[in-house]
């Protein structure tokens, strides 16, 4: 148990936590840039929606000043080159556990355990997020909402692994969460990140299990985050209800190979017929190296190139700014000619897919084994042909 | 083990014996190469019909009375020739496509064989693309998988490759191996096939060979590269392609091995199907495919 002195150096830090994440730093501090609004919203043509994807380097900040002034800098950029929708990488409020002491020389030179290590001994990450969530959540809303409406842009402001709102202190209720401002600054919503890598499991941090659709000037548009487009199923999902455009912030731990790199939005895109905006979190952080390269991508008929790609950075390890624009009323007209619903076989649906995914769920619970798990049922084999 | 793809360029024969001739030198070559698979690509049951049917044909309207007429002798004729070689050389036959009528219009149909002659499978085309509803295709309403000492086998036929639904019920239910049927339109489109049988392999991680008809066929033009795949992490150079036809215009044959242990150890070492997210896709599977307002039922 903690001594009473433990209690109060922790209670005393909390304290420090929370003034140091003031909002009032953020705004007061962004004020003195003089921002003024880009009128990139003026008009909305949806024959041209100017888009950007910031690939931003992954490096803790020791105070908030520090941090809005590097979100500030990537998305002025962005919206002086006529970005009405700037979309930032997966784990961008990452930079924030800097806040934390010695975290920023830990994890420069360390791996991710001796990073904790250094900051409590059996430390796991949930935990981490846990204690200076709260603090984070602070500073990474403000930077974002006071920007949006500052600059007046739809801002995706990638994702923070954040305490649910409501959490009690401790628990274990942490989400990779997507976060849309709309260009008064106010949060337009929440989409948490539907499928884990196993290491994001391994911290502790839990999935959604839904999907959401947000309705723009710039169009309808969907959240998901990075792993969520490995499959098939939420691009799916998310086009069905409506999305148009689909903002990917990612971060992935992995040495960059394009055809690996070429698995995610890129087929989710051409399958269900939306704009994909993947931007890519960089650097090396803990131990880990993330490497993305951020892009824009439309369905093959909608690319000059008829390559699925409307633009992307050409590092995959440098910060930058990408720019497209796309034409959603191409988009509607492909939708209307390609006439994909009228391809869909329900009847199969209806009959399959609710079983397997069932099946998996049993598996997932332990329930229901059988020989060969999950993959074990056999298929329908036919009798010989007689001629 | 090791599989052969052969990639045809649509020619009718002047006989039957040229035609059965096209299938037997694809089992030469596969016995020469010492394979155990050998995969042809759709349509390959039109072959003989000009032959049997004593006059033209075309993809249309009039393919379908037509085939009432000789669908069962063509039948007859590739799961004949199809036999044949599985037995002479040993070895599993999937001898490309029939289009079979039935009571809603043409079944669209792929046979697997094994080294004995038997029929171990048939597999059926279940999405279908709105030129091939024009022809009088029907879709069909099962997937099936099918066990070999070779691994579990699924087939998906033509339009089915674009459709993600199928790949994915094909694996959940064991496949190992996926064949992929396509005739691809003409002029060639190198991202276009990318994004079809390529991507099915990655977001599933299974081994695949896609298997293509080029040249002209039934007033058509078609163009693909065969290929054989599989995921990227177990490939060269991670492209996920173990081995791809040169041309998308002219006949080749292509050859691979594929090793199931290290299927199974890439599936174990990342288990992508255990990052699934099934209580979310039953809260809007099947019922949302209704909000598009279309598809079959």
């Amino acid at each position: 148990m903690n001594s009473v002195t433990d209690r109060i150096k922790e209670k005393a830090f909390q304290l420090w936590l929370y003034w140091n994440s003031r909002p009032g730093l953020v705004y007061q501090h962004l004020r003195r840039h003089r921002i003024r609004p880009s009128g990139n919203l003026a008009s909305v043509d949806h024959r041209a929606v100017r888009v950007a994807a910031i690939q931003m380097r992954l490096m803790a900040v020791t105070g908030a000043v520090e941090y809005a002034d590097r979100v500030y800098r990537l998305a002025r950029q962005a919206v002086e080159e006529g970005a009405q929708l700037v979309v930032f990488p997966e784990a961008v409020a990452t930079h924030l556990l800097g806040l934390l002491p010695g975290m920023a020389e830990a994890s420069a030179t360390g791996t991710l355990d001796e990073t904790l290590g250094k900051l409590g001994p059996g430390l796991r990450p949930a935990e981490l997020l846990t204690f200076a969530g709260s603090a984070i959540r602070r500073i990474y809303r403000a930077t974002f909402s006071f920007l949006a409406r500052a600059l007046g842009v739809y801002i995706v402001a990638g994702t923070a692994m954040l305490p649910e709102i409501g959490t009690p202190a401790g628990g274990t209720g942490i989400y990779n969460m997507a976060h849309l401002f709309g260009p008064d600054g106010r949060l337009l919503g929440i989409q948490k990140k539907t499928h884990l890598l196993p290491i994001e499991k391994d911290w502790g941090l839990k999935a959604g299990d839904d999907l959401h659709l947000f309705d723009t000037h710039l169009g309808k548009m969907a959240v998901p985050v990075c792993m969520d487009a490995t499959y098939f199923e939420p691009f799916r999902i998310l086009s069905l209800l409506g999305a148009e455009i689909v903002a990917l912030p990612v971060a992935d731990p992995d040495e960059y190979s394009f055809w690996k790199a070429l698995r995610g939005i890129w087929p989710r895109v051409q399958e269900s017929l939306v704009f994909g905006v993947k931007a890519c979190l960089v650097g090396n952080f803990a131990g880990i190296k993330f490497t993305g390269r951020s892009g824009i991508f439309a369905p093959l008929p909608l690319t000059p190139q008829r390559n699925g790609v409307l633009a992307e950075l050409s590092s995959a390890e440098e910060e930058g700014v990408v720019m497209a624009t796309l034409d959603l009323v191409s988009l509607r007209e492909l939708r209307r000619s390609s006439r994909l619903e009228a391809s869909f076989n329900l009847p199969l649906y209806e009959r399959y897919l609710p079983r397997i995914y069932h099946g998996m769920e049993r598996a997932g619970r332990g329930e229901g084994r059988r020989k060969g798990g999950p993959h074990g049922r056999k298929g329908r084999q036919v009798a010989d042909r007689s001629f | 083990m090791k599989m052969v793809v052969v990639q045809i360029q649509f020619r009718e024969p002047d006989n039957l014996e040229s035609a059965r001739e096209l299938l037997f030198s694809g089992g030469v070559r596969a016995k020469e190469e010492g394979a155990r698979v050998l995969v042809f690509p759709p349509y390959t049951g039109l072959l003989p019909l000009r032959i049997v049917a004593g006059r033209s044909w075309s993809f249309g309207n009039s393919l379908q009375s037509l085939l009432r007429l000789y669908g069962d002798q063509l039948a007859e004729l590739l799961l004949g020739w199809a036999r044949d070689v599985a037995r002479r050389f040993g070895i599993y036959v999937v001898p490309g496509t029939l289009l079979e009528p039935g009571d809603n219009g043409l079944n669209h149909r792929a046979y697997l064989l094994g080294p004995d002659g038997a029929v171990l499978g048939c597999q059926g085309q279940t999405h279908l693309a709105e030129v091939e509803r024009e022809w009088g295709l029907s879709p069909e309403m099962e997937l099936g998988v099918f066990a070999t000492p070779l691994g579990k086998m699924g087939i998906a036929i033509g339009t089915d490759v674009y459709f993600p639904e199928v790949s994915r019920i094909l694996t959940l239910q064991g496949a190992e191996v996926i064949f992929y049927l396509t005739a691809l339109p003409a002029p060639y489109e190198y991202w276009a096939q990318v994004a079809g049988a390529w991507q099915q392999v990655q977001q599933n991680q299974v081994f695949a060979a896609e298997a293509c008809l080029v040249g002209a066929a039934g007033g058509r033009q078609f163009a693909g590269r065969s290929a054989i795949y599989g995921p990227c992490e177990i490939t060269l150079g991670f492209t996920g392609t173990l081995k791809q036809a040169e041309s998308p215009i002219k006949e080749e044959l292509i050859t691979a091995e594929y090793d199931l242990r290290r299927l199974h150890q890439i599936r174990t070492e990342y288990p992508l199907f255990a990052q699934l997210n099934p209580a979310l896709y039953q809260r809007y599977f099947p019922q949302v495919y209704r909000l598009s307002g279309g598809g079959r039922s």
